[in-house]
């Protein structure tokens, strides 16, 4: 019985050392998985700046007015054999002016242009003609290695006729995970 | 050509969509989003890597870039992040969990702070953080799983956020979000055993020429996974071999649904037939199926159902059944007779 107890404990000793395991020095209570230190990079995205439309006269019938958003470059520094390449989505608030009714962002679209990569890896891009919910714009497939991806989208707002003059708001978000 | 058209057209009423807040923007190579001329690749953008893995899963490559794990009710795990700025000013970035899905063979991270369960089980410590130019910050990610919390799999991610500064006048504010995936297995005792079928091999042609392979890959397990894989083309005409050629990665399959992964292949490749033999793996897992097919001249040709390349035969259910009541029984009876040795041993001893 004791030399039994003995044998689990040396043997769980030496796991610990094979494995170079290291607690965490922050572990909760209850926290009982041991980490390891990944040596990955890093995945990106580019810092964004506020962007400009330009101004639109109003026309009957309404029309669109379109404008860049700026550069969005991706790269993934990661182990990409491990995962599943990446996905930029997008998404646009209404545009919002003060005190008259918004453009609501079903009347935005979103096309990506050419898409410069490095790397190995192919880039689709989506070209949401919505961009009320998060809707994939850029998907990294078939990587090897460290892959980026340029891209300088430009977005095109429906205006109705009749729209109020005033100055519009809006929030573009880029994501990648 | 419209747009001079309508100007012509034109009402007094003006819709000002902007008024460049250009003077906000944070780094100088990125303030020129006006001009749509392509522009050299930029150092300034914001990084998110995983720090630690659970030493449980170091053989996982999943594991190594998103929160993979299986937890039980009230357990408490913490994972290091890492935020990097590389830009040539100090950014405010903002760290916080969100809810996730997978659509259509897609991860999704949901907009904004749109919670789920698992994502209210997260916390980022520190939540914000001045990262200075060239920096790095880490934070803590813990995730606390309540001991009522219902078994099954969920997703979210942990986004770094950052945006532009805001604008007076009208315009776009832009937000960058970079994010880590959370895929959590909750479930007393082991996790669900991943697993996947490739049920059947398509041969298509693609507007330009090119030869593809479709794949149906079902998710026959209890978690999702993310796929990459390679295809290799055998016995062809003359008897040429090709390959391998990598699968299309960026598929993630949720738990019973099946999509398709393409393959895309080189134009010079002569029509067929071929042996084909595709390999996909998510993570640890790895399976491969058998086929030989023929590339159409345009369009789809018909299905062909694979055949499991590791074993050649795919046994029956009812021969698993039976190996499985045969191993069984082998386990009991070896528990048994390891019983009663050790209480014949124990019987002197306690008398």
């Amino acid at each position: 019985m004791n030399t039994r107890k003995i044998f689990v404990v040396v043997a769980a000793a030496a796991g610990m050392l094979t494995l170079g395991v290291v607690l965490p020095a922050s572990a909760a209570p209850g926290d009982t998985a041991a980490t390891l230190t990944v040596s990955g990079g890093s995945l990106s995205i580019t810092v964004p700046a506020a962007a400009a439309l330009g101004a639109w006269t109003n026309v009957v019938g309404g029309g669109t007015i379109s404008g860049p958003l700026g550069q969005v470059e991706v790269s993934d520094a990661r182990s990409a054999a491990a995962g599943a390449g990446w996905v930029a989505t997008v998404i646009s608030t209404a545009f919002t002016p003060t005190g008259n009714p918004a453009i609501a962002a079903s009347l935005v679209s979103y096309t990506a242009g050419p898409i410069t990569k490095t790397g190995t890896a192919t880039y689709t891009a989506n070209d949401p003609s919505d961009l009320t919910g998060v809707t994939p714009a850029v998907t990294a497939t078939a990587i090897t290695g460290d892959n980026s991806a340029t891209w300088n989208p430009t977005i095109h707002v429906h205006i109705a006729g009749g729209t109020a003059a005033g100055s519009y708001l809006a929030t573009i978000t880029h994501s990648v995970a | 050509m419209t747009w001079r058209r309508a100007t012509r057209l034109s009402r007094h009423a003006l819709v000002a969509l902007a008024a460049a807040a250009v003077g906000a923007v944070p780094t100088s190579a990125a303030s020129t989003p006006l001009s749509s001329a392509p522009q050299p690749p930029q150092a300034g953008s914001l990084g998110l890597r995983l720090v630690d893995a659970p030493a449980i899963a170091r053989n996982d490559p999943r594991a190594q870039i998103y929160i993979v794990d299986h937890l039980a009710p009230g357990t408490v795990i913490n994972r290091q992040i890492e935020v990097s700025n590389t830009t040539a000013s100090t950014a405010h970035i903002i760290l916080y969990p969100s809810a996730a899905s997978i659509d259509k063979g897609s991860f999704l991270g949901a907009s904004g702070h749109t919670p789920n369960d698992l994502s209210t089980w997260t916390s980022v410590f520190p939540g914000a953080s001045d990262v200075p130019a060239g920096g790095r910050v880490v934070s803590t990610v813990t995730i606390a799983v309540p001991t009522d919390a219902a078994p099954g799999e969920q997703y979210g991610v942990v986004w770094a956020e950052t945006r532009s500064a805001p604008t007076a006048s009208g315009g776009v504010i832009q937000v960058s979000r970079v994010g880590i995936r959370l895929y959590l297995s909750i479930g007393p005792g082991g996790p669900p055993a991943a697993n996947l079928t490739i049920d059947s091999l398509t041969a298509k042609r693609s507007p330009d020429g090119r030869p593809l392979v479709v794949a149906a890959v079902h998710n026959s397990g209890g978690r999702a996974l993310d796929l990459n894989g390679s295809l290799q083309l055998s016995a062809g005409p003359g008897g040429l071999s090709a390959g391998p050629f990598l699968a299309t990665l960026g598929v993630t399959l949720a738990i019973g649904d099946t999509e398709p992964v393409i393959i895309a292949l080189d134009k010079r490749l002569p029509a067929g037939p071929w042996d084909v033999q595709i390999t996909l793996r998510s993570g640890l897992l790895e399976r491969s199926a058998h086929a030989t097919i023929t590339f159409p001249a345009a369009g789809a040709s018909a299905s062909i159902n694979t055949t499991t390349a590791r074993h050649g035969w795919v046994p029956p259910l009812s021969a698993h059944l039976a190996v499985d009541f045969i191993l069984v029984g082998l386990a009991v009876l070896i528990v048994l007779v390891v019983r009663r040795q050790s209480r014949r041993a124990g019987r002197p001893r306690a008398v």
